[in-house]
């Protein structure tokens, strides 16, 4: 057995086979939630689309279709589903904590406020408008998160119900707040619906042009840390003791999370659980090293808001379920079971 | 190899450590005794840095420990903690290559030496049999070895381990303190927290015996663990004989 095993050293580090796999299923998903919705797009039509969309020279219905309609709303949904599933597999890293995710955490609310915030002044104040929208997110979003770090903190541990707690009930605030923002400014109530459970209803290249550089950013940053990541889950004393700077890593890690969370949530409303569900999955598959474990997480984030935002769009077509309505049901249930087998760890 | 002068340090309101001197030389297994909360393993904080004291200096081969590098310093001391609780999904072998991390610039992916340093250091604590095992799955002793084999891929120049054997069986106290003494052998140098003084007296070159933030007692097994140091600093009388095979003291406690 011994002899046997020598050939065999582990390989540490990233593990490309199934980022290879996810990254190809992902492409796969994404060509045929195109081709389906109240309109079918036959296949041969799509290439021809994107190179008219391209060069500006958009002929026929169908172009239209595929290049102003469907493909933004995938790219979009593929992006904030990597972003969110991004910031779920930090959040529950740096934190130690299996529980941990933008919406639980209050941090998607947080930075849901801003955006509604950004968009009621954004025609009084025109800083607020285009950029400023995401750039406010952010700032209510990083708000949110020192501020439930600080409430649920005890020594050097973020104990995992207190952070949950203190996570949903400034989230469930700060989301009656964002209500009170969109109805005072007259928004429609159907608006603010969609707002609130997230929708890709509206989704544009403007808005992947928008959003794709914040993913860009907070995906290099966390790829930077995988090791530091892995190193955290020994407890800060270990980690330090292991030569990693712990405050610069857990201050870098929480606010690229949050950046990924405020850019998913300035596109497309506050859609939960897709933070929770995406990690899970993957470690449980894969087990808990970063390196894999991140990049695998945003790939099949993607995969999963696709595949959600599609049932949306499709189940009761022509009318629209909010896809935060989707990611709920699916989410809730994985949340409890979760919660459940944390009991005594607690 | 680690220099101490008058380190003082304190949870709170609470002086845990008043003016503590001492060194750790090299080729030389040290071990820090004393009564619980006499600041043992608060000593092995401030050596690594993960707490600052309130006055006074670690020097490590003469630079203040404040002026070395995180990195540079996991290279120089590499800690084997009390290894009751590891996150769970690691398998053993990753557990074990985050000792490399301290030899490895941020975006390093690691080299084909890292790898080969791991599966010495796991070869040589019998841990290699478990590379592939979730840490979870393995005992108490299982695990602490394995947090050796992790200390040890660190490469240090100075071993730090933090009461090692509380949790094990006498097989694997005798284990890991045989490592120990093989990298002591080898030109390393070696600072044992321990609070079973038949334990120190086999292992240690030198016995430091710490007793509410002081050190009380210092030198060879011999000249520390007499009955009347014993009873000052534990407050209990113990009888001392010298053991069979060398000169090692054996203090036994007296019930009458």
């Amino acid at each position: 057995m011994e002899r046997s095993a020598r050939a065999a050293r582990p390989r540490g580090g990233v593990r490309w086979t199934p980022l290879g796999v996810a990254a190809l299923a992902l492409l796969l998903v994404m060509g045929l939630a195109t081709l389906i919705g109240s309109v079918a797009v036959p296949p041969t039509k799509v290439p021809s689309a994107i190179w008219h969309g391209l060069s500006g020279e958009l002929a026929g219905p169908l172009d239209i279709i595929i290049w102003q309609i469907r493909l933004p709303r995938v790219v979009l949904a593929a992006l904030v589903g990597s972003a969110l599933a991004l910031s779920g597999a930090t959040y529950q890293g740096v934190f130690r904590n299996p529980l941990a995710e933008p919406y639980l955490l209050g941090v998607a609310s947080g930075a849901g406020l801003g955006a509604a915030l950004a968009l009621a002044f954004g025609s009084v104040v025109p800083l607020l408008a285009g950029a400023g929208l995401p750039a406010l997110a952010f700032a209510f979003a990083l708000a949110t998160v020192a501020a439930v770090m600080l409430l649920a903190q005890q020594g050097r541990r973020f104990p995992i119900l207190s952070l949950i707690l203190a996570g949903a009930v400034l989230g469930s605030s700060l989301t009656a707040a964002t209500s009170f923002v969109m109805l005072a400014s007259r928004e429609q109530a159907t608006g603010i619906l969609a707002w609130l459970l997230g929708s890709f209803a509206l989704a544009s290249w403007n808005k992947v042009v928008a959003v794709l550089p914040l993913v860009v950013a907070a995906a290099l940053l966390t790829a930077l840390s995988g090791r530091a990541l892995n190193l955290l889950q020994l407890g800060d004393e270990q980690a330090a003791q292991l030569g990693l700077a712990v405050e610069r890593y857990r201050l870098l890690l929480v606010v690229a999370a949050t950046l990924a969370t405020a850019a998913a949530v300035s596109v497309s409303g506050i859609i939960g659980f897709v933070g929770l569900i995406v990690p899970h999955a993957v470690r449980l598959a894969l087990g808990p090293d970063h390196r894999t474990l991140v990049p695998l997480s945003m790939l099949l984030g993607a995969l999963f808001m696709i595949a959600a935002d599609l049932v949306a769009r499709t189940l009761i077509a022509p009318a629209e379920v909010p896809i935060g309505v989707i990611t709920a049901l699916v989410g809730g249930p994985f949340f409890l079971v979760l919660l459940r087998r944390q009991r005594g760890r607690a | 190899m680690i220099e101490v002068r008058g380190l003082e340090f304190g949870y709170g309101r609470e002086p845990v450590l008043r003016g503590l001197d001492f060194a750790v030389r090299r080729g030389e297994v040290t071990v820090l005794a004393g009564p619980n909360g006499a600041g043992k393993s608060t000593v092995i904080r401030l050596l690594t840095r993960v707490l600052v004291p309130e006055a006074g200096s670690v020097r490590i081969d003469g630079t203040p420990v404040a002026q070395i590098g995180r990195r540079q310093l996991a290279r120089t001391l590499a800690v084997v903690p009390q290894g009751a609780d590891l996150p769970s999904g690691f398998r053993g072998h990753e557990m074990v290559s985050m000792g490399r991390a301290p030899h490895l610039r941020l975006l390093e992916p690691e080299r084909p030496l890292d790898a080969e340093v791991v599966e010495r250091v796991m070869r040589h604590t019998d841990t290699w049999r478990f590379r592939n095992t979730p840490v979870e799955a393995l005992s108490g002793g299982e695990k602490q070895r394995l947090l050796m084999a992790r200390a040890l891929a660190q490469e240090p120049a100075c071993l730090l381990l933090d009461e090692p054997t509380s949790h094990l069986d006498l097989r694997y106290q005798i284990e890991l303190l045989r490592f120990t003494r093989r990298e002591v052998e080898r030109g390393g140098a070696a600072l044992v927290v321990l609070h079973d003084l038949n334990l120190a007296a086999r292992i240690a070159d030198r016995i430091l015996l710490l007793h509410q933030g002081r050190l009380v007692s210092e030198g060879p097994p011999q000249d520390v663990l007499t009955a009347g140091i014993i009873r000052t600093v534990y407050g209990a009388d113990v009888d001392v004989f010298t053991g069979e095979f060398d000169d090692a003291p054996v203090v036994l406690p007296r019930l009458r």
